[in-house]
């Protein structure tokens, strides 16, 4: 941990909170968006976690950022909401986001790549919900259903990858140290 | 919020955090394990037994009550369009679009709505429900810096609890400081509810800002107070098992060990 700042740990706890908050719907009402399967997964789960998380990366610029939020978001979120199952999906995309970081390095830093990394995000999210929390909550959906999923998703991770960047682009001004 | 600490002194307001943790995590293996309805039934059943010893208010019972009706309707309704038995398909089924349908027919090999699948999400619903309880009975009699202290003695590293207590700290503020920004934009007259992006970037933009900034100051003062110092940390808070844990912990074991056997019958292995 010594390798993150306090300001750094500090705000990484902020952007957890920010996911806490943003995520309390879509954990909760996760089996009712299945009712709108397509864009569901979309409103609920990838754009507003895409946006903080993508938002918590460009402004701490480190890796293990992204799977600190995280963890900060899904642990909290886990008493907050009852949706311990959540814990997997949300570390995993944490995961993934670190590890393009660390291969792309400062290249990670542009339109192109971040949008790469919101489809990578969005795909993630969609699989782990219907072939990971959704069956082990014993819900079954489909395979048309993730077909048709995806696009959307993906579009709209790629939208939200972009906001976050965009906004932790301004806010890496505001943090010091 | 709906889950929310309530302060009483009841017997399982009293409980150790940690042996709330444990239950959570024992319902919640028990929820993905379990496949008979029956079993799901029992779990969700003996998910509710620590709710008969605190006393809820009202309005959370209500609330509550409306949480899981929408959940069990999520559930019921997506299974009714959706569940396809291994075998092919239901007992009793109405087409909504037929195989033979233009386009979406074969690409979906058809929609239909069946009862066999409302009663399977229906069922399902219990396995959601019963994790679900847990938390709430974890979260409505437990202080979350008792929480934190719990999790911190159960070997998380004092630099993560640290930032899990600052993330539950920043939980209100964050939503306070988000209503504030809301109700002036708004008063300024340039939000437009029905531009999500402008939403985003008129609300999100100056809450993440002012928090960042806000990060800078508590840094200091973490800083100031020794934090990342590299000495053992101690508690204010302290939480240490007794009597009521060791009675929660038999009765755990009780259950436990009754769907275990009920599951090991349900695969033949007794």
């Amino acid at each position: 941990m010594r390798y993150f700042s306090t300001s750094d740990i500090i705000a990484i706890s902020m952007f957890g909170a920010l996911g806490v908050i943003v995520g309390f719907l879509g954990n909760i009402l996760h089996g009712a968006s299945s009712i709108v399967p397509f864009i569901g997964p979309a409103i609920l789960h990838t754009v507003p976690q895409g946006i903080v998380l993508f938002a918590c990366l460009s402004t701490i610029r480190k890796p293990g950022a992204a799977t600190l939020q995280c963890f900060i978001a899904s642990i909290v979120s886990m008493p907050l909401m009852g949706a311990p199952l959540f814990i997997i999906s949300y570390l995993v995309q944490g995961i993934a986001l670190d590890s393009a970081y660390v291969i792309l390095g400062d290249r990670m830093w542009n339109r192109v790549a971040i949008s790469i990394n919101g489809a990578i995000f969005a795909t993630i999210g969609v699989i782990l919900l219907f072939y990971v929390v959704l069956p082990m909550q014993g819900l079954v959906m489909p395979f048309y259903v993730v077909l048709l999923s995806l696009p959307i998703n993906i579009a709209l991770g790629i939208v939200a990858a972009l906001i976050g960047y965009r906004l932790g682009t301004r806010a890496s001004s505001a943090l010091i140290g | 919020m709906i889950f929310e600490y309530v302060g009483k002194e009841s017997f399982v307001h009293r409980l150790d955090p940690r042996t709330k943790i444990i239950w959570l995590f024992v319902v919640t293996i028990f929820a993905i394990a379990l496949r008979q309805p029956l079993l799901l039934v029992l779990l969700f059943v003996s998910s509710v037994i620590p709710f008969l010893f605190i006393k809820v208010p009202k309005k959370q019972v209500i609330a509550l009550i409306f949480l899981y009706m929408l959940i069990t309707a999520g559930a019921i309704i997506s299974q009714a369009l959706f569940y396809r038995p291994l075998t092919g398909l239901p007992e009793e089924y109405t087409w909504i679009i037929p195989p033979d349908f233009p386009v979406i027919g074969p690409f979906t090999g058809g929609i239909l709505i069946s009862m066999e699948g409302a009663i399977y999400g229906f069922i399902q619903a219990f396995r959601i429900l019963a994790i679900l309880n847990a938390s709430a009975m974890m979260v409505m009699t437990t202080p979350l810096n008792r929480l934190i202290v719990g999790m911190r003695k159960m070997g998380i590293p004092s630099t993560l609890a640290f930032m899990l207590s600052t993330a539950v700290r920043f939980v209100p503020t964050l939503m306070d400081e988000y209503q504030t920004i809301f109700t002036a934009q708004n008063a300024r007259g340039i939000l437009n509810k029905w531009h999500p992006l402008q939403l985003i970037e008129y609300t999100f933009t100056p809450l993440v800002l002012n928090s960042v900034r806000r990060c800078n100051q508590l840094a200091l003062a973490a800083e100031s107070r020794g934090f990342d110092s590299g000495c053992i940390r101690t508690s204010y808070v302290s939480i240490a098992f007794s009597y009521r844990d060791v009675i929660a912990f038999i009765v755990m074991g009780a259950i436990s060990t009754g769907l275990t056997v009920s599951l090991f019958h349900y695969w033949g292995l007794i």
